[in-house]
C-alpha cells in the first residue's frame, strides 16, 4: 500500500472516529465540565488528520493499487507462511477458548512446525514429542508453579 | 544515597533475588545470541514467569534478561558476521575479521570483559543521576509533565525513523488507541465499538506483546526460506586468553570510557537506544584511536568500543525511566509496565516512596553485569552451540509464549485477540516503515498527558504558562528545534543530492 493510500485511510478514520466522540455520554456529575471525554480524542485526532493529510499530498506512489493477478500470486507465494500463520493464530486462540490451552496448543505447535518445514519419519516423531513436552512443561510451571488456571475449554 | 545504595545492595543480594537474576541473565544471554530475537522480545517473553514473584524478584528478572541480552549479542556478532541483536552490529565489524584471523576466543572475551566494564561505568552514572533527576521530577506539576510527554514522542519521532511525520502519526496512533475505554477522569465509555470487554481498554503489556513479538515474528517468517548466506566460524576455539584480553582493553582505557560515556547519553535521550549507541560509540572511539585504519579488520579497540557503548546505553536509559517515568525505549516501556502489572506507580515519587525496591534494581543492574560475565565465560561452550536453532522450532513456542503471556495478564482469551490485533497493526506499520517506538510510547504515555494537561488547563486557562514555566517552556523549546533540526537535515540532504546547475543553466538564470 503506497504513503498516499495510508494518508488517504487514515484521514477517513480520523473523520469517522472525530465523529464518534459526539456520542460520547457525559455522565451526570460531568454536564458542566468544560473538557469533557472528548476533549483529548479529538486533539490527537485533529493532530492525526492533518499529518495524514501532509502524508496523502506529500508521501509517496499513487493513490490507486496496482494489483494484477500476477502481482497477487507473487505476493500470496512470498508471504504464504505470514498469511498462513496468520489463518492459524486466530484459530488458535479459538480452539484454546473451545477444547482448552493443553490440547489447542500441542496442535498448534505440531501443525505450525509441520507447515513451516514438512517432516516425515523419525524428524516427525522428534517434532510430535517436542510439542507435548513443551505443552506439558508450559502446563507444569504455570498451573504447578505459578498458580496460573489455563483454560480447560468450555467444550470439556 | 550511600545508605540508599547500600540498602539496595542489601535487597539485590538476597539469595531468590540473586537466583532470579541469574536466572533472567542466563534467559538474555540465550535470547540476545540468537539472530532475530530481540531483547524487547525476551523481556516481554519472561514477564509472564513474573507474575508469581514479588515486585522486586519479578523487576530483577527482567533486568537481568536485558543486561544479559545486551552482551548476548556478540556472540554471533563474532562466530557468524550476523549480529545477534541490533545493538550489536558494530561488533561484528571486527569481531567477526578477528574470528575469521583465527582468533575466536580473543573476540568473544574482548566483547565480554568489555560488555562488563561498559556496564559499570553505566551503573556508576545511573546510581548518581537518577536520584538527582528524581527531585527535580518532584518538582514538575502538570505543565511540565504534559510538556516532557511532548518532548519525548517528538524526540522519538524524529530520532527513532526516517519520516518525522510517519513517526508523530505513529505516536498519534498509539496515543489514539490507548483512549479506548474508560476515561480515567470521567469513567465515560470511549470507542469500545459496544464490545464490553474495550471498557477497561487494551492492555499495555497484551499491546507490547503484539506490536514487538507477534509482528517480528512475521516479519522472520518472510526470510524463513530464504538461504542466508551465512559464513560461520566451523568449531571454534572459545578458550578466553583472559589476560591478553585484559591488557588490550588497558591499552583501550580512554576509547572505551569515551565509548561508554556515549552510549550512556544516548540512553538517556529517548529513542535513540543500542542500535544508535554502539555505532555511534564505534565511531567515536576511531575517532580516538591512534590506529583508526585498523578498525573493521578484526581490531580489539572496534569490539571493546561497541560492547561498551550498548551496554552502558541500558543504563542511561533506565535513568529517565526510572526518574521521571518516562521510558526511552521499548524495553524500558515493558519494565515500566511490569511496575503497574506489581501496583507500583513509576514516576519521580517512586525514588522517595519505593526507596528499597528502586535502589535494589538499580543494584541489580550493576550484579547483573557481572553475573553476565560470569556465565558468558563459564558456558561459552555451550552457548555457542545455540546459535543456529532453527526458526521453524523458535517462531511457534513463541507465538505460544506470547499467547499464554497475553491470557496470564487478565485470565482473559480476549487478551489473545488483542494480542492478534496489534501484531496486525505492527505488521502493518513495521511493513510501511512507520516506526514502532513512538506507536508504543504514545500508547503507554496518552493517560498521562490526558490527566496533566486537563489538570493544567482546568488549574488555570493561561496556555502562555507550558511556555513561561522554566522546564515546560525548555522542554517545548526542545521539541520544537528537533523538529526544526529534522526539517534542517532534510533540507540540507536535498540540496546536496540536487545536480548541479550546468553552465547553460547557471547564465540563463543569472
Amino acid at each position: 500500500m503506497s504513503d498516499r493510500l495510508i494518508g488517504l485511510l487514515l484521514l477517513v478514520i480520523s473523520g469517522l472516529l472525530y465523529w464518534q466522540t459526539f456520542f460520547f455520554k457525559r455522565p451526570p456529575f460531568a454536564q458542566f465540565e468544560q473538557m469533557g471525554s472528548e476533549f483529548f480524542p479529538r486533539g490527537i485526532l485533529i493532530g492525526l488528520a492533518i499529518l495524514s493529510f501532509i502524508l496523502l499530498v506529500r508521501g509517496e506512489g499513487s493513490l490507486r493499487p496496482s494489483w494484477t493477478l500476477d502481482s497477487v500470486r507473487a505476493l500470496f507465494t512470498r508471504y504464504r507462511e505470514v498469511l498462513l500463520s496468520l489463518l492459524l493464530f486466530p484459530a488458535y486462540a479459538l480452539a484454546i477458548d473451545l477444547v482448552g490451552f493443553f490440547y489447542s496448543t500441542m496442535v498448534y505447535l505440531i501443525v505450525m512446525q509441520l507447515m513451516l518445514r514438512p517432516r516425515r519419519g523419525r524428524a516427525l516423531a522428534y517434532t510430535v514429542v517436542g510439542s507435548i513436552a513443551f505443552t506439558w512443561g508450559l502446563v507444569t510451571l504455570f498451573e504447578g508453579y505459578l498458580n496460573v488456571v489455563l483454560p480447560s475449554g468450555t467444550l470439556f | 544515597m550511600l545508605d540508599y545504595l547500600l540498602m539496595g545492595f542489601q535487597t539485590a543480594l538476597e539469595p531468590d533475588m540473586l537466583l532470579f537474576t541469574g536466572l533472567g541473565v542466563l534467559a538474555g544471554i540465550i535470547i540476545g545470541l540468537i539472530p532475530g530475537l530481540t531483547i524487547t522480545m525476551g523481556v516481554i517473553l519472561v514477564l509472564p514467569f513474573t507474575y508469581g514473584m514479588t515486585p522486586a524478584e519479578g523487576l530483577t528478572t527482567m533486568m537481568g534478561v536485558w543486561v544479559g541480552g545486551a552482551s548476548g549479542g556478540l556472540i554471533s556478532s563474532c562466530l557468524l558476521g550476523i549480529p545477534g541483536k541490533p545493538s550489536a552490529v558494530a561488533t561484528t565489524f571486527d569481531g567477526f575479521p578477528m574470528a575469521r584471523n583465527g582468533e575466536p576466543g580473543r573476540a568473544l572475551g574482548l566483547g565480554t570483559w568489555a560488555s562488563l566494564f561498559g556496564g559499570i561505568i553505566g551503573w556508576f552514572f545511573l546510581a548518581t543521576l537518577t536520584p538527582l533527576l528524581a527531585d527535580i521530577g518532584l518538582k514538575f506539576g502538570p505543565w511540565e509533565f504534559f510538556s516532557l510527554i511532548a518532548f519525548s514522542l517528538t524526540i522519538i519521532a524524529s530520532l527513532s525513523g526516517e519520516s518525522l511525520i510517519k513517526g508523530l502519526i505513529a505516536g498519534l496512533l498509539g496515543m489514539l488507541l490507548a483512549t479506548a475505554g474508560i476515561d480515567p477522569m470521567l469513567a465515560t465509555p470511549r470507542f469500545t465499538m459496544g464490545i464490553p470487554d474495550v471498557e477497561a481498554g487494551f492492555d499495555f503489556l497484551t499491546v507490547l506483546i503484539g506490536l514487538f513479538a507477534f509482528s517480528q515474528l512475521m516479519t522472520d517468517l518472510e526470510q524463513i526460506h530464504r538461504p542466508e548466506k551465512v559464513e560461520r566460524i566451523q568449531n571454534p576455539d572459545t578458550r578466553i586468553p583472559t589476560l591478553q584480553v585484559l591488557r588490550d582493553i588497558w591499552n583501550t582505557k580512554v576509547g572505551m570510557i569515551w565509548a561508554s560515556l556515549v552510549g550512556l547519553w544516548i540512553g538517556i535521550v529517548p529513542a535513540a537506544g543500542g542500535a544508535v549507541a554502539n555505532v555511534l560509540a564505534y565511531d567515536q572511539a576511531k575517532k580516538v584511536s591512534k590506529h583508526p585504519e585498523k578498525f573493521g579488520t578484526g581490531y580489539h579497540e572496534g569490539i571493546i568500543a561497541s560492547e561498551a557503548g550498548n551496554n552502558s546505553v541500558s543504563a542511561g536509559d533506565l535513568v529517565p525511566t526510572m526518574a521521571l517515568g518516562i521510558p526511552g525505549d521499548a524495553v524500558t516501556a515493558v519494565m515500566l509496565g511490569a511496575l503497574l502489572i506489581h501496583g507500583l506507580n513509576p514516576g519521580p515519587l517512586l525514588m522517595s516512596t519505593q526507596p528499597k525496591l528502586a535502589y535494589g534494581l538499580i543494584c541489580a543492574y550493576l550484579i547483573a553485569t557481572v553475573m553476565t560475565l560470569v556465565i558468558q565465560l563459564g558456558l561459552m561452550r555451550i552457548l555457542v552451540k545455540l546459535i543456529l536453532i532453527p526458526k521453524e522450532v523458535l517462531v511457534p513456542g513463541i507465538l505460544v509464549m506470547s499467547a499464554l503471556g497475553a491470557f496470564v495478564l487478565n485470565n482473559r482469551i480476549f487478551d489473545i485477540w488483542v494480542l492478534f490485533l496489534f501484531g496486525l497493526i505492527g505488521y502493518f506499520l513495521t511493513k510501511h516503515d512507520f516506526d514502532l517506538p513512538p506507536f508504543v510510547l504514545g500508547f503507554l504515555l496518552e493517560p498521562i498527558a490526558e490527566i496533566n494537561l486537563k489538570r493544567a488547563l482546568q488549574t488555570s486557562s493561561d496556555l502562555s504558562l507550558f511556555l513561561t514555566r522554566p522546564a515546560s517552556g525548555f522542554f517545548i523549546l526542545v521539541a520544537l528545534a528537533s523538529v526544526l533540526y529534522y526539517f534542517y537535515v532534510g533540507w540540507k540532504r536535498t540540496r546536496q543530492s540536487a545536480p548541479a546547475p550546468t553552465s547553460a543553466e547557471g547564465g540563463q538564470r543569472a
